[in-house]
């Protein structure tokens, strides 16, 4: 019963052994699927960007950047949303899930702003001339955004009582995005102007396969986040279970568990070491 | 409801006033800001004219930030949150009570702090009353959205530090809105302050409703 | 063209390094955990039985 990965031999029970490498990661076949579906994504749209789409009229060989800026820039209020959703559920249910997905899907939020936000500036500077504009509505927003949830992060590394600090984050969280439409009208309204390109897809301006490029983008984005939500869900998740039990109690649980074997989860590894 | 918001109110107001760090630190911890200021402006008097909406506010933000974890660390000391959530008040009027208490000082930095740029500044009021009704309407704003996360922070250790990061972003529109609608009071640029009075309207309403009912949850086993 | 080429580089590997960190993250804290406390992997440790 060698498991190089296994941290405790005591673990090594037959039902451990069977399953050990996977025990030891926040992994699961949905993860996989979704990890590997991206990596292939990223594939895809670097080609698609990069070789198989057509400078753009007005913007050259700039627009190439677009199939990343775009989709991030768009897609990066998913973790919000969720984080917003995770909250009202935490609130009015009080559901541990929701409060979990709260805080991961801040976290990648977080990520994806600041990732926005530098894209957005490389792109600037060849484009406008400047890395950052102030009487811009959508680089400030995103900016005051990011801010917003880089403050709410802050909060809940702070140490305490878990449930009077997601209580806590659950208000800052709805604070902050009913804040966001007011700052959006806000910065609109101070410079009424913007650099930004409206609506260039919906006035079908974009060529087929550079459409083509936007829709692989958004895939390649949309399973990243679906992959970093998952991963960061489950780390919340096991940072929960490891301050609710605390590190020598699991261990000890374990290790008489395995002295006894009375315990339901050993109790069905029987018919399991059987089938070995 | 609204007698025992007054009560809170006058309760937090008193203490203010007995202590004298309201009067004595945050007035001229306002007023130093604007001198700052002007040496960061290397004493550029067309300049200070220019920006004086923008560095009024900033200074009402940072000052009011004192004032906000004054309000709210005179409650942790003696037991008092613990005496106020035994006396039976409702969690709301709490919560109208604190920001009424933080409000009325915010007004009295304003005066204050109007006062010093139109004599530091040489700025010159052409609208008094889009400018009284913008320093009201903002300070409601700010009252309400620090009263709330002054709560939130006012048990955690990092207190000091936290509560400026959480609260300046949210207060963003209120610093666009204000010092736009302060650019038409003072006439330092051609907007339509009475519009931007709407955004900061809305976000005191916002914030004062939202405050009502999410300060209860705050408060429950804190 | 420069611009680009940094920005994608950029955004990928930002994105990468941050899963990578997740992962290593997950790795070193799951081994703090019982694994009946991991839900995602008790469906997992029941598969390979079923061959």
């Amino acid at each position: 019963m060698t498991v190089p990965t296994n941290p405790s031999p005591d673990l090594a029970t037959p039902s451990a052994t069977a399953s050990a490498p996977l025990l030891t990661s926040t992994s699961s076949r949905l993860t996989q699927v979704l990890g590997i579906g991206w990596a292939i994504s990223v594939v895809l749209v670097v080609c698609a960007a990069f070789w198989w789409s057509e400078p753009d009229a007005t913007q050259g060989e700039l627009v190439r950047l677009f199939y990343l800026h775009v989709p991030l820039a768009i897609l990066e209020y998913v973790p919000f949303l969720l984080c917003g959703i995770g909250s009202v559920l935490f609130l009015w249910k009080r559901s541990e899930w929701g409060d979990l997905m709260a805080h991961a899907g801040a976290e990648v939020g977080v990520v994806m702003c600041a990732l926005t936000l530098v894209t957005g500036a490389v792109w600037g500077r060849p484009t406008w001339g400047t890395y950052w504009d102030w009487s811009d509505v959508r680089l400030v927003t995103t900016l005051i955004l990011c801010l917003l949830f880089v403050g709410y992060l802050a909060l809940r590394r702070v140490p305490g009582d878990p449930t009077t600090r997601a209580k806590q984050a659950a208000i800052v969280a709805l604070v902050a995005l009913i804040d966001i439409p007011l700052i959006n009208r806000s910065v609109e309204w101070w410079e009424n102007r913007t650099l930004h390109q409206k609506g260039t897809i919906a006035q079908g301006k974009i060529e087929d396969i550079n459409a083509f490029a936007t829709l692989l983008g958004f895939i390649m984005v949309g399973l990243g986040i679906a992959f970093l939500m998952t991963h960061r869900f489950r780390i919340a998740w096991l940072e929960r279970q490891v301050d609710r039990v605390g590190l020598d109690d699991a261990i000890a649980h374990r290790r008489a568990e395995a002295a006894t074997g009375v315990d339901a989860s050993v109790g069905r590894t029987p018919e399991e070491g059987g089938q070995q | 409801m609204l007698r025992d918001a007054w009560l809170i109110a006058a309760k937090d107001l008193r203490i203010e006033w007995r202590s004298r760090v309201a009067t004595n630190q945050v007035a001229p911890f306002a007023f130093l800001i604007l001198v700052l200021f002007a040496f960061a402006l290397d004493a550029n008097s067309a300049a200070l004219r220019e920006f004086t909406p923008g560095l009024f506010w900033v200074a009402v933000l940072f000052s009011g930030m004192l004032a906000i974890q004054r309000s709210f660390s005179i409650e942790s000391s003696d037991g008092v949150g613990d005496a106020l959530l035994l006396s039976g008040i409702e969690p709301a009027s709490m919560f109208l009570g604190k920001a009424l208490a933080i409000f009325l000082q915010l007004l009295a930095l304003e005066v204050i702090l109007a006062v010093a740029v139109l004599v530091l500044y040489d700025a010159g009021i052409e609208d008094g009353v889009l400018f009284a009704t913008t320093s009201l309407v903002a300070a409601a704003g700010v009252a309400a959205a620090g009263t709330l996360y002054g709560v939130l922070s006012v048990n955690l250790r990092v207190k000091e530090t936290i509560l400026p990061l959480l609260l300046l972003p949210v207060l963003a529109p209120v610093l666009i809105g204000a010092t736009r609608a302060f650019n038409d009071a003072l006439g330092t640029a051609a907007v339509d302050g009475w519009a931007w009075l709407g955004v900061l309207g809305l976000f005191a309403v916002i914030y004062i409703v939202f405050g009502s009912f999410a300060y209860g949850v705050l408060l429950e086993d804190s | 063209m420069s611009y680009v080429i940094a920005g994608w580089v950029i955004g990928l590997s930002a994105l990468g390094a941050y899963a990578f960190a997740l992962l290593a993250r997950g790795r070193r804290l799951s081994r703090l955990v019982a694994p009946d406390r991991q839900r995602w992997s008790t469906t997992r440790a029941d598969t390979p039985t079923g061959r």
